[in-house]
């Protein structure tokens, strides 16, 4: 019986800070515009008339690249760390802070994304493959 | 199963392979693995790779490969497009069309499942409303900085546009969307009706031409002249025929016609001042329409006009 009012309120607490959230998303303008979300949501078949719903799409797909971007850049960060250190490269690091296929498939794969980047171009498919088996 | 999963690996191993694979042929047993990585629009992705790098730019990244950059934009727009379809195939599900923001929720549980979220192991008995995975969004819109994108995407003005293409209707209030004041029976990629001006001379003060020519139906209201007639010619009486009179709006013979001339042959017909030859023409056969108004009255029963033979005077030229 105690629980019930207390829960209640803390319901209502939610609820009020949701319908808060939706309305403060009207103000608050994510990087990724509007009428890019609508037109990828739009081809995927989601319909709703709400703005700010397609804004609460925004602001998850922006969470989403910004932790990927943060992971990666500390693995970029931690790789760096392990080179020696010298004088003359401290200053070059910090300018170094370069996005890589290999941090982001680092840190893609957390997020269940199997990024492989290819380390070389062939001219044919059987091309570095052993006799052997280019003939089977 | 991470929607992302076997799409992003597809797209961007395709993507870096492109060069190795693209003499590859499709197999002739008709698979369904496109083995060729499909572009997607300039336009939408060009607009995505400069959110992508204003987002990078903002964690601290100075610089990027420019492969990276496509590759993490690819999965942005692929984590875009699972979240909206995951969204759809909820509300499909419940018999709805438009999603709302329960079906929304649902669809940041499927997508955020893999990483995981606050509450996932007690996601089936808390509210919806009360999702972690939410929550986790909502404190990251109030602790970020607001980054409003490099370049404002221009949005076409219909006003500006002849024939302007109607965009996807998201049912939003942010889309462009031009009012129909033809109605909604006509489809609004059909050009403009012509202004009324260039076929309508409703308002147009009518001009008279070089030679005093009036179009007929703009002329002046005719009045009888029997003075002017020459012997038998009669100008025909706009306002009374067959005993009827015409009413004021009507269109109105002109005052003075012209004399009308024919070729003229051996034979004349005196008759209304009309010199026909009579073996010719409409008049061939000594059958013609003679109009006599003398006999008008007569032979006119009811509105009809009667045609009678008679007999051609041949008179000396």
């Amino acid at each position: 019986m105690n629980h019930n009012p207390q829960s209640s309120e803390g319901r209502h607490d939610d609820d009020a800070a949701l319908s808060e959230f939706l309305a403060s998303l009207m103000d608050f303008t994510p990087t990724i515009p509007d009428e890019l979300v609508e037109h990828y949501l739009a081809k995927s078949g989601f319909q709703c008339p709400d703005v700010r719903l397609t804004r609460l799409v925004a602001v998850a797909t922006q969470k989403f690249v910004a932790e990927v971007a943060n992971d990666a850049l500390q693995h970029c960060k931690a790789r760096q760390a392990t080179i020696p250190k010298d004088k003359k490269d401290k200053q070059q690091k910090d300018k170094r802070l370069t996005l890589t296929m290999e941090d982001l498939s680092k840190a893609l794969r957390e997020y269940g994304v199997n990024v492989r980047h290819q380390e070389y171009f062939a001219d044919s498919p059987s091309a570095g493959m052993d006799p052997a088996t280019r003939d089977e | 199963m991470n929607p992302l999963q076997n799409q992003s690996t597809r797209k961007s191993t395709l993507k870096s392979n492109l060069k190795v694979k693209a003499k590859k042929k499709k197999k002739n047993r008709g698979d369904s693995d496109v083995q060729v990585a499909e572009a997607p629009s300039d336009l939408s992705f060009g607009v995505a790779r400069v959110a992508i790098s204003k987002i990078c730019q903002s964690t601290g990244f100075k610089r990027t490969q420019l492969c990276a950059l496509e590759t993490f934009t690819n999965v942005a727009v692929k984590y875009l497009e699972a979240t909206g379809k995951s969204a759809a195939s909820f509300s499909n599900a419940s018999n709805r069309t438009d999603s709302n923001l329960f079906d929304l929720i649902n669809a940041f549980h499927d997508v955020c499942s893999v990483q995981g979220f606050p509450t996932a192991s007690e996601m089936h008995k808390r509210e919806l409303l009360r999702s972690g995975a939410l929550r986790e969004i909502m404190k990251f819109a109030n602790l970020s900085k607001e980054l409003p994108c490099a370049k404002a995407i221009p949005c076409p003005s219909f006003s500006q546009c002849p024939n302007p293409v109607q965009p996807i209707n998201t049912n939003t209030s942010t889309g462009c969307h031009r009012p129909n004041p033809r109605g909604s029976h006509i489809p609004r990629w059909l050009p403009d009706f012509p202004p009324e001006s260039s076929y309508k001379d409703c308002d147009k003060v009518i001009k008279e031409r070089k030679n005093g020519e009036k179009l007929w139906e703009q002329s002046i209201p005719v009045e009888i002249c029997g003075d002017s007639i020459e012997g038998n010619r009669k100008v025909l009486q706009t306002n009374e025929v067959c005993g009827k009179k015409l009413n004021d709006g009507r269109m109105e013979l002109a005052k003075e016609r012209g004399k009308l001339k024919f070729n003229i042959g051996r034979q004349k017909e005196q008759a209304f001042g009309l010199e026909v030859n009579m073996n010719s023409g409409f008049c061939r056969g000594g059958k013609r329409v003679c109009w006599n108004h003398s006999e008008m009255n007569d032979m006119f029963e009811d509105g009809a006009m009667i045609v009678r033979e008679k007999k051609v005077v041949d008179t000396n030229i």
